[in-house]
């Protein structure tokens, strides 16, 4: 016999879940459209870091700021993409989740491309209703940079963020 | 007004395919991670595939987890496999078909060759004790590539998990 009290709470996990995933979407665009106020909203206050296998550790949103916006510089075109959302709820309000990721990036001050793959495990912590991260951080399955100067007929033909040397 | 046993059953259908994905992406994560014994657990003991077409055909867990860590335990062939757009159909009670678009990139650093794949697996799962698993997978490519890495100069492999692993093998 199935009662409401329970098909509620089995709703509402996927509510969670789904709004998780919105959570991690909504940081990879922003991410990549550059859009760093909205990414702040993302974390937590006190949130971590631990990109590339703990290479990039950071404690505070502050901090974790910082290192995003130095590293995505207008001079890096970047496609994050992450599939694969592993999300599990630890509490009514805390969550871990794991997530595959591709990026390509294109770094237009050195003129190199860049493709790798990479694990994340994250935490997820609901404050006032709303979904945040309070920890990210990713493993390398592998990661590969080359010299577009190699490709002579290579060429960038758009750009959210401009042409080097124009402003965007 | 919908009858909360309907609600129910729509609500279990919807946790079942959410099951079903969980266990494909934890099927890619443990074949990219090689972690053999959390991979083995995603299929039935009678499991089928049809890797390739069918070029790679096996029978019992036993023969598609000795070809699958034949063809990948290697620490110096590693990449990535990635499943998008799940199809994923309940045929009847504890049984569902799935299919899937796949996105495959290897890197093979012994004989320095990269592979890059697109296919569409065709995959069965059961519940069994309650939790979903892989009775047969299977792709057809509609794409692979490959090509020689020693033709980009400058190409350089800056991350890889299982440097240190290969280094101590």
């Amino acid at each position: 016999m199935a009662d409401l009290a329970d098909i509620e709470a089995r709703l509402r996990r996927f509510e969670d879940i789904e709004a998780i995933k919105q959570l991690k979407y909504r940081y990879f665009r922003t991410l990549d459209c550059k859009q760093w106020d909205e990414l702040a909203k993302c974390f937590t206050d006190d949130a971590t870091t631990a990109y590339s296998g703990g290479k990039h550790s950071y404690q505070g949103k502050d901090a974790i700021m910082k290192f995003l916006r130095e590293g995505l510089n207008p001079t890096m075109i970047s496609m994050h993409q992450c599939h694969h959302p592993e999300i599990e709820l630890t509490s009514d309000t805390t969550a871990k989740g794991m997530w595959a990721l591709y990026d390509y990036l294109i770094i237009t001050s050195a003129n190199m491309s860049l493709r790798g793959a990479a694990f994340y495990r994250d935490e997820y912590v609901k404050v006032n209703g709303e979904w945040k991260i309070k920890h990210t951080g990713y493993e390398r399955i592998f990661e590969e940079v080359w010299d577009r100067g190699e490709s002579k007929s290579l060429k960038l033909t758009e750009s959210m963020f401009g042409q080097p040397g124009q402003s965007p | 007004m919908a009858r909360p046993e309907e609600l129910e059953a729509r609500l279990r259908r919807l946790e079942d395919i959410e099951a079903i994905k969980r266990l494909k992406y934890r099927y890619f994560r443990t074949l990219d991670c090689k972690l053999w014994d959390e991979l083995a657990e995603c299929f039935t003991p009678d499991a089928t595939t049809d890797y390739s077409e069918g070029q790679y055909h096996f029978q019992g867990i036993y023969a598609i987890m000795k070809f699958l860590q034949r063809a990948m335990a290697r620490y110096d062939f590693f990449g990535m496999h990635q499943g998008h757009h799940p199809e994923i159909e309940l045929t009847g009670e504890g049984m569902a078909r799935g299919t899937w678009a796949a996105h495959n990139y290897m890197i093979d650093t012994r004989q320095d060759r990269a592979m890059l794949m697109a296919a569409f697996y065709h995959d069965e799962y059961v519940r069994v004790d309650g939790e979903w698993k892989i009775r047969h997978t299977g792709y057809q490519r509609v794409f692979e590539e490959s090509w020689d890495r020693q033709e980009t100069p400058g190409l350089e492999l800056t991350a890889n998990m299982f440097a240190t692993s290969a280094e101590s093998a």
